[in-house]
C-alpha cells in the first residue's frame, strides 16, 4: 500500500518534469527561428559564383521570362504598332492588343504592364547585383568583379533603353536605393539618356573585345548599342565615330569579324546562331526544362491549326499587314519610294477569300526576294514544311488578312532539336532573336553617315545589305525555279541627295529588319509617324472586312509613348508618377 | 442551355464590309449543309462531312465520300505523320455534356466496435468508399481504419489514444479543388460548352473527332480529355491521431499531456496524350510522376481545476502549446515520348527530355501560452476570461507574440425571483462577450527575410551559347519585412439564449461584430523594386464584419405518435474594407484575370473580392444615342453603353465629377460576392419507426460575376465556338429591349473586353439540400437477430434549386479570403441518391 502511493507521487513527479522540461523548451526563442529552405540570403551571394549567378539572372530577364510583352522582340510595341503586322487571330482572342494596334492605349492595359514589369524586374535583379558587388568578398579578383559591372551596367542601359523609348522617362532606380530606402519615392522626372549613356559607357570601356562564353557582351557590342542610343537623340557625329571604327574592327564575342550572314534566310535558323552578324542576341535554348528559354514570347505566333503538316500549330497571332506584303513590290529591282506600292497597279495578289481548296495564283510581279523570308504567303514554300496553303492555316482571315509570319520559324528538320515539345503548344525554338545584328548597324550607319557623313559610304552600307538579299542562291525555290518573280538590285547611280538618301535607307530599314521590333520605334525617331500610319490605316482598314482597324488613327504628340501604367499612379501617387501628354 | 455555332450580325458601320466577310464566314458555310439549327431543310438525308483528307487538304460538304478507299489513308497517329481523317457532320447534334458526364454509383460502407471493461474502453471503425466521379474517369476510393482507447493505468492516471489510418486513391483528377476543378478554372465543362454541337465525337473510324475539322475555332474534345485521364492515379496515405496521459493528483484537478501529429505520403502519375483531333494540339506524349510527404505535430499540456462550493463554481485552466504546421518534401519528375504509350511499359528511365522538380518546407512552429478561468454563482451569473500570448516563427523576433484577451459574461435572468411570475419562460440567458483573436494565416513562413533564389523557368540562361542547356541564376525572390504582427480580430456580441413554452421554442439571438485590425495582406509595392519578388504581408487595412445569426427551433406531438422537429437558422451578414494603408484606396495584390477581364477590386468602402468594372446603362439604341452619349471607345449600336461616373482625380486624389469621357475613372463597385443573408431550414418527423428530415439552405443578396457569358455570349471571343441561347435573343434594331448586346464580329472596349456589370449576376438561391426516409426494424424483431440496431433508410441530395442565376450552380466558390464568386464554369451540383443499412450488434 504505501509502495503504491509512492510510486504513484513518483509517476507524477516525473510526469510534471517532463511537462516542465518540454514548455522550457518550446518557449525558448529558438523554437520560432525556423530556417529558410531553398533559397539564400544576399550573403551567400557576394562570393564568385554568387555574383556569376546573380548576372545570370539578369540576362535570363532580357527575354521576359515568358512576360510576351516584356521581350526585346517587340513584336506589338515595334512591329505591329509600326505596321509590320497586325495583332491576328480572332478579334475577342488575346483582345487587349486590339488597342494597341488602333493606337487607343489605356493606362489600365495589362499588355503595358507587362512592359513596364519585365524591364524594371531586369533593372532589379542588374540593381540587385551590383548592390551585392560593392559587398563582395576579398577573394574575388578585381577583374572578375569589373567584369560583372561592365556587364550588369550594359545590361541595365538596355532595361532602361527599352523603357526610355517605349514609355519617355521613367522613375531612375539604381543600386543605392531599395524597398525600405525611399524607392517608391523615386519620381519619372529625369531624363534617362544621360543615365543610359552612362552605363553604356562604362560597359564600352571595360568589357573585354571577346568572350570564352558566347552569350555574354562584349566590348564591341557595347558600342553599337551606345552609337545606337546616341542616334535615338539624332547625335549623329557621336554615333558615327563609333559606327566608323566597329563596321571595319568590330567582333563578335566568339570573335568572329562583323560582316552579314551570306544568305539572309540563315539570319534566322537555329542551327547558324552566333554568327558574324550577331552583334547582341538573346541565346534561345529548346529542351532546357523550360519553354521560358526557348522564345516563349513567340508561342502564340504560328500559323494554325497545321497538324503534323506545319508548325507551331497555334495561334495566328503577329501576321504581316498587306502595306507590309505591298512594301517588298520593286521596279526596276529598287523599292517604290515613291509609296506607291499599295496602289491598285502595284499591291500584291492575295488569297483573301479563298478556301485553301479553292485555286490560286500567286502574284506574278517583280519582288523583293525577302518577302518570302519573313511572310508566309498562298503557294508559296513555308520553308522546309510545304507550300503555305492560306486560309487553312489562318485563324481568321476576314479579321486578320491572308498572312502569316515567317522569321523565326522552325525548320522540320529542326523539329525537337532547335524545337521543344514540352508545352501546351509546340511553338517554342531555340532561334536566337537578334537584338542588334550587323544588318542593323550598317543602316543606322547609313542614316549617321547621310547627316553628317558622305552620301557614298551611306549608299555603300545599304548596297551591302541589299547585295546580301541580292544573292540569288538565297532565293526561295520551288523546285529547280524561284518560287517567286525575285527582282532586286543595289543602287548604282550615286544618291541624289540627303532627302532622297534617307527615303532610300528608312525604306531598306522597313525591308531588312521587319518583324523584327524596329519599325515603330523608327518611324518615331524619325517623326514621320502620324504620316506613314495614318497612310497604311487608310489602306488597311477596309481590307479587313471583321473592322480590326476601322476609324482607328495615330495622334502625334501622344501616341509615340505608350502611358504609365495607371496602377503604378494608384499606389505611389499623381504627384510622383507624372502621366504622359494625351492620356 | 447552350445551341450550336451562331451567324453573326455585323455592326451596322461595318454592314456592307461584312457582307464580303459573311460570304466566307464559317456559318455560311455551315448553313448551306441544311444544318437544322441554321434554318435549313427539316430531315437532311446526305451525310455532310466536315472533314476528309489531312489538315491542309480538306474537302468539305455533301460531296459523296468513299470511305472504304479513305481508310487506306486514315492515320491518327501523328508519329507516322500527317493526320488523315474523315468527320462527318452530326446532323442531330452532340450533346457534349453528356457525352463527358455519366450516372455515378457511390458505396458506402462502415463497420464499427466498441466496448470496454472495468479499466479500459476502446472503438475500432473500418470504413470504406468507391465513389465513382460523375465526369468519365473520374473516381475516388478511400478506407479507412480508426481506433480509439483509453486505460486507467491507476485509478487516478488515464492514458488514451485517437488514430486513424487513411488510404486513398483517385483516378482522373484534373485542375484544382481535388480535381473537380474550382469555378474559376477553364475546365471539360467549359469545353463541352464551347464545342460545336455539329461536330461528332468520334471520326468515321472510331477515332476522335474535333475542331481540326477547321472553321470551328479551339475548344479541345473533352471525350477524348477525359479518356486521356484514364490511367492518372494518384494514392495517399494518412496517419494522423493523438496520445494522452491524464493524471489527477488531488480531487478536481487534472494535469493532461496529449502529443499529437498527422503523416501523409503521396504519389501519382500522369499521361498527356499526343493529341490530332483538335485545331490546337500538343505535339507530344508526355509523362508525370510525382510525390511526397509532410508531418505536422501539436504538443498540449493543461491543468484544470474544477471545484463547487456552495453556489460558486469555478474552473480554471491553465495550459501551453508548441506546434509545427508540416515539414516534408515532394518532388516531380516529367518527360516526353517513350518508345510505346503503353502505361505498363512507361518509366521516368523511358521517356526523353526529362525534368525533375522538387522543394522541401519546414513549415512553420507556433508557442503559445494560455489561461482560462470560468466563474459562476447558482448558475445565474456567470464570468469567464480568457487570456493568451501566442508565438509565431512567421513573424520577426520584434513583433513574434500577441497577446489575447477575452472576457465573457452571463446572466441566467430566468432563475431571478422576479422572473417566476412569466411562465410561458423556462429558460432565459442573457450573454456578452468581448475577445481578440490572433491570425498570423496570410503570412508566409519567410515573410520577415528577402531572399533569393533561382529557377529554371525563372532566371536561367544559355549562357554559352549551347542551344540545348541553360545555366541557371539567382534573383530577388521575396522581399522581407521584419515590421509585420498579428492581425487582431476583436469580436463583440450580445446573445439570448432563450427556451419557451415549456421547452416546445428554442431560440437563440447573437448580435455580434468583429472587426479586424491590421488585416495581413501582401501590400503592392512600386514596379521599381522588382515586380518578381514575393512582397511581404504587412499589416495593412481594418476590416468590420457585423452580423446578426438566429436559431429558432421547435419539437412536439402532432397526433398520438407523430412528432415534428423544425429548427431554422438565419444569419445576416455585412462585411467592409473600411481602412488601408498609406492612404491607399484598394488593394491590388488579388486581381486574377480571366481572359483579359479582371473581375475583383478590394476596395475601401465595400466588401472583399467586391466585383468591379463598368456599370452597364443599357445598351446603345441606336446613332443618336451614341452621338448623345459620353464619349466612349468602340461605341455603336447594341453595344454596352457606359454610365459616365467620374472624371479625372484632382489635386487631392479624389474623382471629379463625370467628365462626359468613358475611361478607367469611370469604373465602380458592382456588387458583392458575400451573401446578405443565409439560413437553413431542418424538419424532422417520426412516426413509430419511421423518421423523415429534411434539410433546405438559401443564400441571398450575393452576386455572382458569371465570367463564362465571356465564352458563351460573344461571337469574337472565340469564333466558330458554341454559343448561348442567350443569344437568339440578343439586341438587333428590332429587338431593343435586348440585355444581350448585338451578335457581332466586333471585341473591343464597347463589346467583350472589359469587366462590367453584364456578367453581374443574383446568386440567390434556396435549395432543397437533403431529404431522408429511415425506418428502424422494432427491438423485439432484433432479439432474434442478436442485434441491437436496425435501420434501413433512402434519402436524396439536390432535388431542386430555386434561382434566378443563369449559370449552372450558384454555389460557386473560391479563394475564401481573396477572390470568390467567379464563375467560369463551375462543376454543376449532382442530385444523388443513397439507399443504407445501419445494424448495431
Amino acid at each position: 500500500m504505501k509502495m503504491t502511493m509512492k510510486n504513484k507521487i513518483k509517476k507524477g513527479a516525473v510526469g510534471m518534469l517532463v511537462a516542465a522540461l518540454v514548455i522550457t523548451y518550446s518557449c525558448n526563442d529558438s523554437f520560432l527561428e525556423v530556417p529558410v529552405t531553398g533559397q539564400l540570403n544576399e550573403q551567400l551571394l557576394s562570393g564568385r559564383q554568387g555574383l556569376e549567378s546573380s548576372l545570370i539572372a539578369v540576362y535570363s530577364q532580357v527575354n521576359g521570362r515568358g512576360g510576351r510583352m516584356a521581350s526585346p522582340s517587340n513584336w506589338v510595341w515595334g512591329s505591329i504598332r509600326g505596321a509590320d503586322a497586325n495583332k491576328g487571330t480572332d478579334p475577342g482572342d488575346f483582345s487587349d492588343i486590339n488597342p494597341i494596334q488602333r493606337y487607343e492605349s489605356l493606362p489600365t492595359q495589362g499588355v503595358i504592364n507587362e512592359k513596364y514589369n519585365g524591364n524594371f524586374e531586369g533593372i532589379a535583379r542588374a540593381n540587385a547585383t551590383l548592390k551585392v558587388l560593392g559587398k563582395a568578398l576579398e577573394t574575388v579578383p578585381a577583374d572578375f568583379k569589373t567584369g560583372v559591372e561592365a556587364q550588369a551596367k550594359f545590361l541595365r542601359a538596355h532595361f532602361y533603353f527599352e523603357l526610355k523609348r517605349t514609355f519617355g522617362d521613367v522613375p531612375y532606380v539604381d543600386e543605392t536605393v531599395d524597398y525600405g530606402t525611399g524607392i517608391e519615392k523615386v519620381k519619372n522626372d529625369v531624363n534617362l539618356w544621360p543615365k543610359i549613356e552612362a552605363d553604356m559607357t562604362f560597359a564600352l570601356n571595360n568589357l573585354p573585345a571577346t568572350q570564352t562564353q558566347v552569350g555574354r557582351v562584349n566590348k564591341w557590342a557595347a558600342q553599337a548599342y551606345l552609337a545606337k542610343i546616341y542616334m535615338y537623340q539624332n547625335k549623329f557625329a557621336e554615333a558615327k565615330v563609333l559606327f566608323d571604327d566597329l563596321i571595319v574592327n568590330g567582333r563578335t564575342s566568339n570573335n568572329k569579324p562583323y560582316g552579314l550572314v551570306p544568305l539572309f534566310a540563315n539570319v534566322f535558323r537555329g542551327s547558324n546562331d552566333n554568327n558574324e552578324e550577331s552583334i547582341w542576341a538573346y541565346q534561345a535554348a529548346a529542351n532546357t526544362g523550360s519553354v521560358n528559354n526557348a522564345n516563349p514570347e513567340f508561342d502564340l505566333n504560328w500559323p494554325y491549326n497545321t497538324g503534323a503538316d506545319g508548325p507551331g500549330n497555334c495561334c495566328s497571332f503577329f501576321q504581316p499587314t498587306f502595306t507590309m506584303a505591298n512594301s517588298f513590290r520593286t521596279t526596276g529591282g529598287f523599292p517604290l519610294l515613291d509609296e506607291t506600292y499599295n496602289s491598285a497597279a502595284n499591291e500584291l495578289k492575295t488569297d483573301m477569300g479563298l478556301e485553301s481548296s479553292q485555286a490560286f495564283t500567286p502574284d506574278a510581279g517583280p519582288l523583293d526576294p525577302r518577302i518570302d523570308h519573313s511572310i508566309g504567303r498562298r503557294g508559296i514554300p513555308y520553308l522546309d514544311w510545304m507550300d503555305f496553303p492560306g486560309k487553312a492555316w489562318i485563324r481568321n482571315q476576314p479579321n486578320a488578312g491572308p498572312y502569316q509570319t515567317k522569321k523565326f520559324v522552325y525548320y522540320k528538320t529542326d523539329k525537337g532539336s532547335l524545337q521543344d515539345n514540352s508545352s501546351w503548344t509546340p511553338g517554342y525554338t531555340a532561334v536566337n532573336f537578334p537584338i542588334i545584328r550587323f544588318a542593323d548597324v550598317l543602316l543606322l550607319a547609313a542614316e549617321a553617315e547621310i547627316e553628317v557623313g558622305s552620301l557614298a559610304v551611306a549608299q555603300d552600307y545599304v548596297n551591302r545589305v541589299r547585295g546580301r538579299a541580292a544573292n540569288p542562291a538565297g532565293f526561295v525555290m520551288k523546285g529547280a525555279v524561284p518560287a517567286a518573280n525575285y527582282v532586286i538590285n543595289t543602287y548604282a547611280a550615286p544618291f541624289p541627295g540627303k532627302d532622297e538618301a534617307r527615303k532610300i535607307v528608312r525604306f531598306e530599314r522597313k525591308l531588312e529588319l521587319s518583324g523584327e521590333g524596329h519599325r515603330f520605334y523608327d518611324l518615331v525617331r524619325w517623326g514621320t509617324a502620324e504620316q506613314q500610319l495614318d497612310a497604311y490605316l487608310a489602306y488597311e482598314a477596309p481590307r479587313l472586312p471583321l473592322g480590326a482597324l476601322s476609324g482607328a488613327n495615330f495622334t502625334s504628340g501622344q501616341d509615340e509613348l505608350l502611358p504609365l501604367p495607371q496602377n503604378q499612379i494608384d499606389l505611389l501617387g499623381a504627384d510622383v508618377i507624372k502621366q504622359n501628354p494625351g492620356y | 442551355m447552350l445551341i450550336g455555332p451562331g451567324r453573326p450580325l455585323e455592326t451596322l458601320e461595318d454592314a456592307n464590309a461584312a457582307a464580303a466577310a459573311r460570304s466566307v464566314d464559317y456559318a455560311a458555310a455551315l448553313a448551306k449543309f441544311n444544318h437544322p439549327q441554321f434554318g435549313g431543310g427539316a430531315n437532311p438525308v446526305l451525310p455532310v462531312y466536315l472533314k476528309v483528307g489531312s489538315q491542309t487538304g480538306a474537302a468539305v460538304g455533301t460531296t459523296a465520300v468513299d470511305l472504304e478507299a479513305q481508310r487506306l489513308l486514315y492515320n491518327v497517329d501523328p508519329r507516322n505523320g500527317s493526320i488523315y481523317t474523315v468527320i462527318k457532320a452530326n446532323q442531330q447534334g452532340t450533346d457534349w455534356y453528356d457525352a463527358i458526364t455519366r450516372t455515378a454509383p457511390i458505396l458506402r460502407q462502415t463497420l464499427g466496435f466498441n466496448g470496454g471493461g472495468e479499466n479500459s474502453r476502446f472503438y475500432f471503425g473500418l470504413s470504406t468508399q468507391d465513389q465513382k466521379g460523375i465526369l468519365l474517369n473520374n473516381d475516388f476510393k478511400r478506407y479507412a481504419f480508426r481506433a480509439n482507447s483509453e486505460f486507467d493505468v491507476l485509478k487516478n492516471l488515464r492514458f488514451g489514444e485517437n488514430l486513424q489510418f487513411t488510404y486513398r486513391s483517385a483516378l482522373g483528377l484534373s485542375g484544382d479543388g481535388g480535381g473537380i476543378g474550382s469555378a474559376d478554372d477553364e475546365n471539360d465543362i467549359l469545353s463541352a460548352f464551347r464545342m460545336p454541337t455539329i461536330i461528332p465525337v468520334y471520326n468515321e473510324y472510331g477515332g476522335y473527332a474535333g475542331t481540326t475539322a477547321s472553321g470551328f475555332n479551339n475548344p479541345r474534345n473533352p471525350v477524348a480529355g477525359r479518356m486521356g485521364q484514364k490511367d492518372n492515379k494518384i494514392f495517399e496515405g494518412q496517419a494522423f491521431g493523438n496520445l494522452y496521459l491524464e493524471y489527477d493528483p488531488i480531487p478536481g484537478l487534472t494535469l493532461r499531456t496529449s502529443l499529437g501529429g498527422a503523416y501523409r505520403n503521396y504519389a501519382g502519375r500522369s499521361f498527356g496524350r499526343w493529341q490530332y483531333e483538335n485545331s490546337e494540339n500538343n505535339s507530344a506524349f508526355s509523362y508525370n510522376q510525382f510525390n511526397g510527404y509532410s508531418f505536422n505535430w501539436v504538443f498540449t499540456n493543461t491543468a484544470n481545476f474544477k471545484k463547487t462550493f456552495n453556489s460558486h463554481s469555478i474552473d480554471l485552466l491553465v495550459g501551453q502549446e508548441a506546434l509545427n504546421t508540416g515539414a516534408g518534401w515532394n518532388d516531380s519528375q516529367n518527360g516526353l515520348n517513350p518508345f510505346s504509350w503503353d502505361p505498363n511499359y512507361i518509366n521516368i528511365s523511358n521517356v526523353t527530355s526529362v525534368t525533375a522538380n522538387g522543394n522541401q518546407f519546414l513549415g512553420s512552429n507556433f508557442s503559445s501560452l494560455f489561461g482560462r478561468a470560468n466563474y459562476a454563482f447558482k448558475e445565474k451569473y456567470i464570468i469567464s476570461g480568457v487570456i493568451r500570448r501566442d508565438g509565431s516563427s512567421r513573424f520577426g523576433s520584434e513583433n513574434r507574440y500577441g497577446v489575447f484577451p477575452a472576457v465573457s459574461v452571463a446572466w441566467r435572468i430566468s432563475s431571478e425571483e422576479f422572473m417566476q411570475s412569466v411562465p410561458w419562460i423556462s429558460d432565459l440567458k442573457i450573454r456578452g462577450g468581448y475577445g481578440e483573436m490572433g491570425n498570423s494565416n496570410p503570412v508566409d513562413q519567410n515573410n520577415q527575410f528577402s531572399l533569393y533564389g533561382g529557377s529554371i523557368g525563372a532566371s536561367s540562361y544559355d549562357i554559352g551559347g549551347t542551344n540545348t542547356s541553360a545555366q541557371t541564376g539567382f534573383y530577388r525572390t521575396r522581399i522581407g519585412n521584419t515590421a509585420t504582427k498579428w492581425e487582431t480580430a476583436i469580436t463583440s456580441n450580445i446573445g439570448f439564449d432563450g427556451n419557451l413554452f415549456d421547452g416546445k421554442l428554442d431560440l437563440i439571438i447573437d448580435l455580434w461584430k468583429k472587426d479586424t485590425e491590421g488585416l495581413l495582406y501582401s501590400l503592392p509595392i512600386t514596379a521599381t523594386a522588382g515586380p518578381n519578388a514575393a512582397v511581404p504581408s504587412v499589416n495593412v487595412a481594418k476590416m468590420v464584419n457585423q452580423g446578426v445569426d438566429i436559431f429558432l427551433g421547435t419539437k412536439g406531438n402532432i397526433t398520438n405518435g407523430l412528432t415534428y422537429e423544425l429548427n431554422v437558422t438565419g444569419s445576416f451578414l455585412k462585411n467592409e474594407i473600411v481602412e488601408i494603408a498609406g492612404g491607399q484606396k484598394y488593394m491590388t495584390t488579388v486581381n486574377p484575370g480571366y481572359r483579359g477581364i479582371s473581375p475583383i477590386r478590394n476596395q475601401l468602402g465595400y466588401s472583399l473580392s467586391a466585383f468591379y468594372g463598368y456599370q452597364v446603362d443599357g445598351l446603345f439604341s441606336d446613332a443618336a444615342d451614341v452621338a448623345g452619349h459620353a464619349v466612349q471607345a468602340g461605341a455603336a449600336p447594341g453595344r454596352f453603353k457606359y454610365k459616365d461616373i467620374a472624371g479625372p482625380v484632382d489635386a487631392e486624389g479624389n474623382l471629379t465629377g463625370p467628365d462626359g469621357l468613358i475611361d478607367a475613372n469611370d469604373r465602380t463597385y458592382l456588387g458583392s460576392p458575400v451573401p446578405k443573408f443565409t439560413g437553413g431550414i431542418n424538419f424532422i418527423l417520426r412516426f413509430k419507426n419511421f423518421d423523415f428530415e429534411a434539410y433546405m439552405y438559401t443564400s441571398m443578396g450575393n452576386k455572382i460575376f458569371n465570367v463564362s457569358k465571356w465564352f458563351t455570349d460573344f461571337y469574337p471571343s472565340f469564333q466558330g465556338a458554341s454559343i448561348s441561347a442567350r443569344v437568339k435573343d440578343s439586341w438587333s434594331p428590332t429587338n431593343l429591349g435586348a440585355e444581350t448586346p448585338v451578335f457581332e464580329s466586333a471585341s473591343n472596349f464597347s463589346t467583350n473586353t472589359q469587366s462590367n456589370s453584364f456578367y453581374v449576376e443574383d446568386g440567390s438561391y434556396l435549395r432543397l439540400q437533403n431529404v431522408s426516409l429511415g425506418y428502424t426494424i422494432p427491438a423485439v424483431m432484433l432479439d432474434r437477430l442478436h442485434m441491437n440496431r436496425l435501420r434501413i433508410f433512402v434519402a436524396t441530395n439536390n432535388l431542386f434549386t430555386v434561382t434566378k442565376y443563369g449559370g449552372l450552380d450558384p454555389a460557386v466558390g473560391g479563394a475564401a479570403d481573396t477572390n470568390f464568386g467567379i464563375d467560369v464554369g463551375n462543376y454543376p451540383v449532382t442530385r444523388s441518391f443513397t439507399a443504407g443499412l445501419n445494424i448495431g450488434f
